[in-house]
C-alpha cells in the first residue's frame, strides 16, 4: 500500500497501517516528485493560449461563512478588432435567492439535495473594479491607461439566456476604451463571497464534528469566454467575436477561458486546505493558515477547507495524489487512489497524457459530491460502503475523466454538455468495465451488472427518441438532461467503437485529445477527428443519433417459417424464411445469423434501411434460430430481447420454469416470515 | 430449565409430519398461485426468444430490462394479487395456529380441524388486538429513529440507526409479539377464556416465565437458520429443478420446526398452568414443579 497519511496541524493521532509505510513511500516518490517539485504541469512552457491570468489573494471566514479579496484579472484581447465590452460570471448569485434561474429550474433542489432552513443563500458582491495602469503584467503588451479607472458604477447584470431579470450571474463592463487586438486589460476587482449552504456543488456544510466544511467553488467573479471568428460556432467570415457566457443554469456551469490562476488562501489555522494546482508554500501565523496554490492552463480554481479531513497522499508516476477524507470515511483512502490510480492509468493509455502533476481528492459533504475542477474533484462515499458495490470507484473515476473532458478538451456544457459528460461517461463505462469486469458496478450473489450495462439501460429504458444530444442544457424537459448528456453519449459512442473497431476509437480518442486539448472543441469538431482517423463519412451515424432522436429497433418478425420445398433423392430441401423488421426510425446496418438443425451457419449482411425484409434459405435443413446483431454490437438497439429467435417447437421455457419455482420458494419464505407478524 | 420442552417440540415434529405437511402444501399452493403469471408471462416473452437458456445462467440487467418491459403487465398483476392474498394468508395463519395448538393439547386427543371450527373467530379478533401491537410497536420505533437521528446525526448515524437498529429492533420487537401471540392463543384455546383475557394473559408471559423466553428463543434461532437456508441455496446451487427440490427439502422442514416450536411451548405453557393448578398437571413427560422457573 503505498499511501501516506498526514494529520492536520502535525498531530500524530494514528498508529494505522498507513501511517507506518508512509516514510518508505515518500522516500520512494521523492526523486520522481522533486523533478515537478513545484511545477503545476509537466512543461515549463504554457500549454495553452493562456488569455487570462488570475492573481488572488483571499481570506475565508468560517463565523460569517464568507471569502473576501481582491483579485487582479488580466485578459488578452484575442480579436482582430477592439473589444470595448467585458462579460463576466458571477456564479455565486445562483445562490443568492429563489428568483435566480438556478432556483426556478431546480425548484431549489440539486440531485436530492436541498439547503437548510436557517438562511442558506450565498452571493458574490463586487465592490469594487477598477483598471491598472503600468501593470506589470504576465500577458504582455499592457493596455495603456492614464490612470485608474473605476469601472464599479459601469457593472450591469444581463441575462442573456433567459431574460430573467432577477438573475445576477452575469455581467457586463462597458470600458471606457476598447482593448486593442492582442492587446492585455489588467483589473483589480474586490469582491465578498458568501458561501451558501449546499445545494449543489459549492458552499458550507456542517461537519459531524461541528465543524463547517467548505466547498469555495464558482466563487469569484470570472471573465467568460470571447470567441474569436472561426472558433468555435462563430462563422469564419464574422467581423468580429462575441462573447460566449451564459447564466448559471441547473444542469451545466461551465466555460471558460485557460489561464493561469496564483491564488493565497489564508484561513484559520486549524483548517486543512486543498485546491487546485500545486502548493507553493504554506505559512502558519497568528493563529491563520496561509497557503499559495499556483495552477497553470486551467480555465477555473476551486478550493476546500476544512478541520475536520484526514490527509492522505500518494503519487503515480508525475502525480501527487492527495485525498482529503472525511473521518466517518476513515479506512477507505486505498480505494480512493486505486480508482484515480486505475482512472490515470487507462487514461494516459487510452486518450491521452495528464499533463498536471497534481490531483487532490475531495470526499466532501452533501451536494458537494462528484464534482469535477481543474486538478481537484469531489468523490463520494459512505460509510461502511460495502466492496461489492463500487459507488465510490465509479464516481472517483467518472470525476477524474472531467480532467480531460471539460478539464483539457473544455467544451462548452451549456451549449453541449454531451461533450463532456457523454464522452467522459463513455469512457467511464470503458474504465470500469475494464478494471473491474462484468460485476464492475454490483457484484454480489451471481447479480453482477457491469457500467455500460447500466447506462444501456438508462438510455433505452427512458424516454429516449425525444432527446437530441445537442441541445442548450437549460431547454431539455425536465428529466431528459441526464439522458441527453450522460447515458444517451455514453451508449451512443460504445455503438460507434463497436461500428469503428477499438484500435480506430483509440486513435480517434487519441487525436481528438491531441488536436483539441487546451481548447474549445464542438461536436463537428469532435466528428471530424471521427472522420479523419476512420476515413469514414459518419454523416448518416451523426446526423442520426448525436445531432437527432433516431431510436433503434430492430426484430426477427415472429414466427421463423420453415416448410419442406422439394426432395432431390433421398434429401428433403427445406425453404427457411426469416423477417427483420425495423421498429424504429434510427437506420443501422445488421448483420443476420441463422442456424439451421444440421450445425450449418448463415450470415447475411443488410444496410438496415427498408422497414423489413426478408431472408431465404433453402437448405436440407430446418432453420434453428435467427439473430441480429449476434455480437452485441448495437448498443443503442432499444429492445435487444426481439433480436433473436428460436423456431417454435424448439421454445425453452427454462428461464420462465426456473423464474416461477425460484419465486415461487421465495413467496413460501416470506410467508414464513410475515406469519410470524401475524 | 427449557431442554426438556425443547425436546418435546422435538418429538412432537417427529410424530406430526401431516400437520407440518399442511402449513407446507398451503404455503407452497399460494407461491405457485402467486407465480403461475410470471410463468406464463415469461414464457411467453422469453421462450422463442432464444436467450432463455442464456438467462438461466447468467444474469444480464439489459435482457431483464427488456423483458420487464415486454412482461410489466404480468407483474403488475402479482401485486395486485397480493391485495387478496394477504388478507386470505392472515385467515389461514389464524385458524392453523389454533388448530396446532388444539390438537398438540397434551390433555387428550384432538381434531386440528375442530380447533379450526372452534376457535378461529376468536383469533381472528385475538389477531386484530395483537396486529395494534405491531402498529404501535412500528411508530415506536419510528419516533426512536427520529430521536436517535437528532441525537446520532450524520453517515455513521443513519447507518447504525436505520440499517442495524431499526431493523433489528423490529425483528426482536415482532418476536416478543409474536411470543406473546402464541401464549394467547393458548389461552384462547387450551384455557378456554375469552379474547380479552388471553390478550392480558398473553402479554404478560415474556416477563412471568423466563424458561418460556428461553424456548421461544432456541426456536426462533434454529428456525430462522432454516429459513435462510433456501437461499443460501439458490444463490449457491445451480440447476432448476434440483434447487427447486433442495428448497423444498429445507422449507418442509422448516414447517416441521413450526410444529416443533407450537409443540414445546404448549407444553410449556400446560405445565405452567399444571404449576398453578397442579389437577390439570400433565404428567406425560414426567416434568416437575421447577421446570418451567
Amino acid at each position: 500500500m503505498s499511501v501516506t497519511r498526514t494529520v492536520p496541524n502535525a498531530i500524530n493521532q494514528s498508529e494505522s497501517t498507513l501511517n507506518k509505510i508512509a516514510v518508505c513511500t515518500l522516500l520512494s516518490f521523492v526523486a520522481v516528485a522533486n523533478a515537478f517539485a513545484q511545477e503545476p504541469t509537466i512543461s515549463k512552457e504554457p500549454l495553452s493560449e493562456r488569455r487570462v491570468s488570475y492573481t488572488m489573494n483571499v481570506t475565508l471566514n468560517p463565523e460569517t461563512k464568507t471569502v473576501t479579496g481582491t483579485e487582479r484579472l488580466t485578459w488578452r484581447n484575442p480579436d482582430s478588432v477592439p473589444v470595448g465590452e467585458l462579460q463576466f460570471h458571477l456564479y455565486l448569485n445562483a445562490f443568492k435567492n429563489e428568483r435566480s434561474t438556478f432556483m426556478k429550474e431546480s425548484g431549489g433542489a440539486h440531485r436530492g439535495f436541498t439547503a437548510g432552513d436557517e438562511d442558506p443563500w450565498g452571493g458574490v458582491q463586487i465592490t469594487r473594479m477598477q483598471i491598472v495602469p503600468d501593470i506589470d503584467a504576465d500577458l504582455t503588451p499592457a493596455i495603456p491607461s492614464p490612470g485608474a479607472t473605476d469601472l464599479t458604477d459601469r457593472i450591469r447584470f444581463i441575462q442573456p439566456d433567459d431574460g430573467n431579470q432577477d438573475d445576477e450571474t452575469v455581467i457586463s463592463v462597458m470600458l471606457p476604451r476598447p482593448v486593442q487586438p492582442g492587446e492585455t486589460i489588467t483589473l483589480d476587482i474586490d469582491f465578498e463571497s458568501r458561501m451558501p449552504e449546499i445545494v449543489a456543488r459549492t458552499g458550507w456544510k456542517m461537519g459531524e464534528s461541528g465543524e463547517p466544511f467548505f466547498m469555495v467553488a464558482q466563487w469569484f467573479p470570472k471573465i467568460g469566454v470571447y470567441e474569436i471568428p472561426g472558433q468555435r460556432y462563430v462563422p469564419e467570415d464574422a467581423e468580429r467575436g462575441r462573447w460566449n457566457t451564459h447564466q448559471f443554469h441547473a444542469n451545466s456551469e461551465f466555460y471558460a477561458d485557460f489561464g493561469t490562476y496564483d491564488v493565497t488562501i489564508t484561513t484559520p489555522e486549524s483548517f486543512v486546505v486543498g485546491a487546485s494546482g500545486r502548493i507553493q508554500d504554506e505559512v502558519i501565523e497568528g493563529g491563520y493558515r496561509t497557503v499559495r496554490y499556483l495552477a497553470n492552463d486551467v480555465h477555473d480554481f476551486a478550493w476546500t477547507a476544512s478541520p475536520d479531513f484526514l490527509v492522505y497522499e500518494d503519487t503515480w508516476r508525475h502525480v501527487s495524489i492527495r485525498l482529503l477524507l472525511q473521518p466517518v470515511h476513515e479506512g477507505q483512502a486505498q480505494r480512493h487512489f486505486n480508482a484515480a490510480k486505475t482512472a490515470l492509468e487507462r487514461f494516459d493509455e487510452w486518450v491521452g497524457e495528464y499533463p498536471y502533476t497534481t490531483l487532490t481528492l475531495v470526499d466532501g459533504l452533501g451536494g458537494s459530491n462528484g464534482m469535477e475542477y481543474p486538478t481537484l474533484i469531489t468523490c463520494g462515499t459512505y460509510y461502511k460502503l460495502p466492496e461489492w458495490l463500487r459507488g465510490l470507484e465509479l464516481v472517483t473515476i467518472h470525476e477524474f475523466g472531467h480532467q480531460y473532458f471539460y478539464g483539457l478538451l473544455a467544451s462548452n456544457e451549456f451549449e453541449e454538455a454531451w461533450l463532456d459528460e457523454g464522452m467522459n461517461s463513455y469512457i467511464e463505462t470503458r474504465i470500469m468495465d475494464d478494471a473491474y469486469g462484468v460485476g464492475a458496478v454490483i457484484d454480489i450473489a451471481g447479480l453482477q451488472v457491469s457500467d455500460i450495462s447500466l447506462q444501456r439501460v438508462a438510455y433505452t429504458k427512458s424516454k429516449a427518441s425525444r432527446v437530441r444530444m445537442v441541445q442548450n442544457s437549460w431547454e431539455y424537459p425536465f428529466g431528459d438532461y441526464g439522458t441527453a448528456s450522460y447515458s444517451k453519449p455514453s451508449t451512443v459512442m460504445h455503438t460507434l467503437e463497436r461500428y469503428l473497431g477499438w484500435e480506430t476509437m483509440r486513435r480517434f480518442l487519441r487525436t481528438y485529445y491531441e488536436r483539441w486539448r487546451f481548447r474549445h472543441p464542438t461536436t463537428r469538431d469532435l466528428q471530424d477527428v471521427a472522420e479523419d482517423v476512420s476515413g469514414q463519412d459518419l454523416d448518416w451515424f451523426f446526423d442520426q443519433f448525436v445531432y437527432g432522436t433516431a431510436t433503434v429497433d430492430y426484430a426477427i418478425d415472429p414466427p421463423l417459417l420453415v416448410s419442406p420445398q422439394s426432395e432431390e433423392g433421398d434429401e428433403v430441401q427445406y425453404r427457411n424464411r426469416v423477417r427483420i423488421v425495423r421498429n424504429g426510425d434510427g437506420i443501422f446496418p445488421q448483420t443476420l445469423l441463422v442456424k439451421f438443425d444440421d450445425g450449418s451457419e448463415e450470415v447475411r449482411e443488410w444496410d438496415g434501411e427498408e422497414k423489413w425484409i426478408e431472408f431465404e434459405f433453402l437448405k436440407p435443413a430446418r432453420m434453428s434460430e435467427a439473430y441480429i446483431d449476434p455480437d452485441n454490437r448495437i448498443l443503442i438497439d432499444t429492445n435487444r430481447l426481439n433480436n433473436r429467435r428460436i423456431r417454435n417447437t424448439l421454445a425453452d421455457g427454462s428461464l420462465a420454469r426456473m423464474a416461477q419455482l425460484r419465486l415461487a420458494s421465495f413467496v413460501h419464505q416470506l410467508l414464513v416470515l410475515l406469519s410470524g407478524l401475524l | 430449565m427449557s431442554q426438556p420442552f425443547f425436546k418435546h417440540g422435538i418429538e412432537t415434529a417427529r410424530r406430526r409430519p401431516a400437520l407440518a405437511g399442511l402449513l407446507y402444501g398451503m404455503n407452497l399452493i399460494i407461491g405457485l398461485i402467486l407465480t403461475v403469471p410470471i410463468y406464463i408471462a415469461l414464457s411467453s416473452v422469453t421462450g422463442a426468444s432464444g436467450f432463455a437458456a442464456n438467462l438461466t445462467n447468467q444474469f444480464d440487467i439489459t435482457l431483464w430490462a427488456d423483458i420487464m418491459e415486454d412482461a410489466a403487465p404480468a407483474f403488475q398483476a402479482l401485486v395486485g394479487q397480493l391485495i387478496w392474498i394477504l388478507p386470505v394468508y392472515f385467515l389461514w395463519k389464524v385458524a392453523s395456529s389454533v388448530g396446532i395448538i388444539h390438537t398438540l393439547d397434551t390433555s387428550g386427543v384432538r381434531s386440528f380441524w375442530h380447533g379450526v371450527g372452534e376457535y378461529t373467530g376468536k383469533a381472528v379478533l385475538l389477531g386484530l388486538v395483537f396486529l395494534v401491537h405491531l402498529i404501535v410497536l412500528g411508530v415506536g420505533i419510528a419516533i426512536a429513529v427520529v430521536v436517535f437521528g437528532m441525537i446520532w446525526p450524520g453517515e455513521a448515524g443513519v447507518f447504525w440507526i436505520y440499517f442495524v437498529f431499526m431493523p433489528v429492533s423490529f425483528v426482536l420487537g415482532a418476536a416478543v409479539i409474536d411470543m406473546m401471540h402464541d401464549y394467547a392463543r393458548m389461552e384462547l384455546v387450551i384455557g378456554e377464556r375469552p379474547v380479552m383475557e388471553s390478550w392480558l394473559s398473553g402479554i404478560r408471559w415474556p416477563f412471568r416465565y423466563g424458561g418460556a423466553d428461553t424456548l421461544y428463543v432456541a426456536w426462533f434461532v434454529l428456525a430462522g437458520i432454516i429459513l435462510v437456508l433456501p437461499t443460501i441455496i439458490d444463490l449457491n446451487m445451480g440447476g432448476i429443478w434440483l434447487v427447486f427440490l433442495v428448497q423444498q427439502i429445507v422449507l418442509f422442514l422448516r414447517a416441521t420446526a413450526t410444529v416443533g416450536w407450537f409443540g414445546s411451548e404448549v407444553l410449556f405453557y400446560q405445565t405452567a398452568m399444571a404449576e398453578k393448578e397442579p389437577v390439570l398437571a400433565d404428567v406425560e413427560v414426567g416434568l416437575t414443579k421447577s421446570t418451567v422457573g
